[in-house]
């Protein structure tokens, strides 16, 4: 059953997707084929492409959460989907899974085509083999974090519009007013959340990459706090779909 | 007979308008309804709140023994009166996604009651006439086995041969074993013999609660004569 909404949701979207990993395939093609200089000027491409796809993806994230129950309601298809023998755990979590998915292809996606520049240093011999791979390892962080952040933002805003959706909010200003305070509320939840997971690290570790340094942190209390505000916020989405939200 | 719909104080109000006005009634197995009334009288707030996509502000609903949910959706086929279906997905993919969902949905039933109604299961939602889509709503339900019909103004913006169409089926659907159907509509003439009972519905409440055959024998009346004798316009 839930496989049937995932598929739904995933191909009444893909079309975007496909667009958005075209044109980041598309300025990596083309940054590739041009005459590069230096090591590092192929390593700055290859982060601004990775950057630009990844900020792309993020902004996707937000418009996906935004629209997507939001759609169905002005599409009259909540009727049909409220309709179904589902509940709020099938149709949430089919929205999210389906978007799950869709972020983690484009954000492999984006990681692939973003090495086109490093890849063909490589192949031309301007960037050694061991720079090569701690550019792809840092790379792969980044990636990874954007990850976690399109999932954590998609959730988030999903709830905003299901929140909408069952205090049956009317207006522009009222809309914009509870924008705020829920973002508000969000940073507030997170540093709360970030509190509780104090007795986890935060690490900075070194990488030597083109003969220089680069400081890499990886902050496990934020991770933990962003998969707590995320699984509360999925938990409360479910419960109002279920309990507050009608055509 | 066992109730196999039970509804207590109902009272559902949209912003400062009330939609429904602490109705209460039964409904038995086997019983086919007609819900009438003006437009804004209720009957679609009613029909949805049957069906769990509106949540009452108060009062109790019985289907089979439990409350809207998950569970009576299964045995529960409704109609809507808007157009809910996906407009990109063809027609036999939708027949398809609603298998999924619906264990009673007999496909073979689906795509010859389509091939009968010319509608071809390869064209998308959105490429139908307003018509088909209506006709393919309904094809949807009947290919059902469910326990309770509930149908939301099938005939509305449709020409008299679709509506026809349509009739057609419900009557065969419905006659074909005991079934449960409650049908709102503005449309009485075609569908009054087969309403075993009419609810009128006005600004909210049950005006009038009749079992069709007494209105008929006791009154000597039509449900379209009683009709415009409730909301007004004399015989028509």
């Amino acid at each position: 059953m839930i496989w049937k909404l995932i598929q739904k949701d995933f191909r009444e979207n893909y079309i975007t997707s496909t667009v958005l990993v075209g044109v980041i395939t598309v300025i990596s093609v083309y940054s590739s084929l041009r005459k590069t200089l230096t090591p590092s000027e192929m390593a700055i491409i290859t982060f601004v492409i990775a950057g630009l796809g990844l900020v792309l993806l993020l902004f996707y994230s937000i418009y996906r959460g935004f629209s997507c129950i939001r759609k169905e309601k002005e599409k009259n298809t909540l009727e049909f989907l409220m309709s179904l023998p589902a509940g709020g755990l099938e149709v949430v979590g089919a929205k999210f899974l389906a978007f799950f998915f869709e972020a983690f292809l484009l954000a492999l996606t984006i990681y692939v085509v973003s090495t086109f520049p490093a890849l063909r240093g490589l192949a031309g011999e301007l960037i050694l083999p061991h720079d090569f791979g701690r550019l792809m390892l840092i790379l792969l962080y980044v990636v990874f974090a954007m990850l976690l952040g399109a999932f954590f933002f998609f959730i988030v805003f999903q709830l905003f519009e299901i929140l909408n959706l069952s205090l049956k909010v009317k207006g522009f200003l009222w809309r914009v007013i509870l924008f705020f305070a829920f973002v508000y509320f969000t940073g507030r939840f997170f540093i709360f959340a970030k509190s509780i997971f104090r007795f986890l690290p935060v690490k900075v570790y070194e990488i030597s990459i083109f003969n220089e340094v680069v400081n890499w942190g990886a902050d496990y209390q934020g991770l933990a706090a962003g998969v707590l505000v995320s699984l509360t916020y999925l938990g409360v989405s479910i419960l109002l779909y279920n309990k507050r939200v009608e055509v | 007979m066992n109730p196999i719909i039970e509804v207590g104080n109902l009272y559902k109000k949209y912003g400062k308008v009330v939609a429904l006005e602490n109705i209460s009634l039964k409904v038995n197995e086997g019983q086919i309804v007609g819900l009438c009334g003006p437009n804004g009288s209720g009957k679609s707030t009613f029909l949805r709140i049957l069906t769990g996509i509106v949540k009452p502000c108060r009062g109790y609903i019985n289907i089979l023994g439990y409350r809207p949910s998950k569970a009576t959706r299964k045995v529960v086929a409704y109609v809507s009166e808007n157009d809910v279906f996906y407009k990109w997905m063809k027609v036999c993919e939708l027949i398809r996604f609603l298998k999924g969902f619906y264990e009673d949905l007999d496909q073979e039933k689906a795509f010859e009651l389509l091939r009968n109604e010319g509608i071809d299961p390869e064209r998308k939602v959105g490429e139908l006439s307003k018509g088909n889509r209506q006709r393919l709503k309904v094809i949807i339900a009947v290919s059902r086995d469910p326990k309770i019909l509930l149908l939301d103004e099938p005939f509305s913006g449709i020409d008299m041969v679709s509506r026809e169409r349509i009739m057609q089926m419900l009557r065969d659907f419905l006659f074909e074993g005991a079934r449960t159907a409650i049908i709102s509509t503005h449309f009485v003439e075609g569908l009054e013999e087969i309403f075993e009972r009419v609810i009128f519905f006005r600004d909210g409440n049950v005006v009038l609660d009749e079992n069709c055959e007494t209105l008929r024998t006791e009154r000597g009346m039509s449900v379209k004569s009683i009709y415009f004798e409730i909301f007004g316009g004399g015989e028509r």
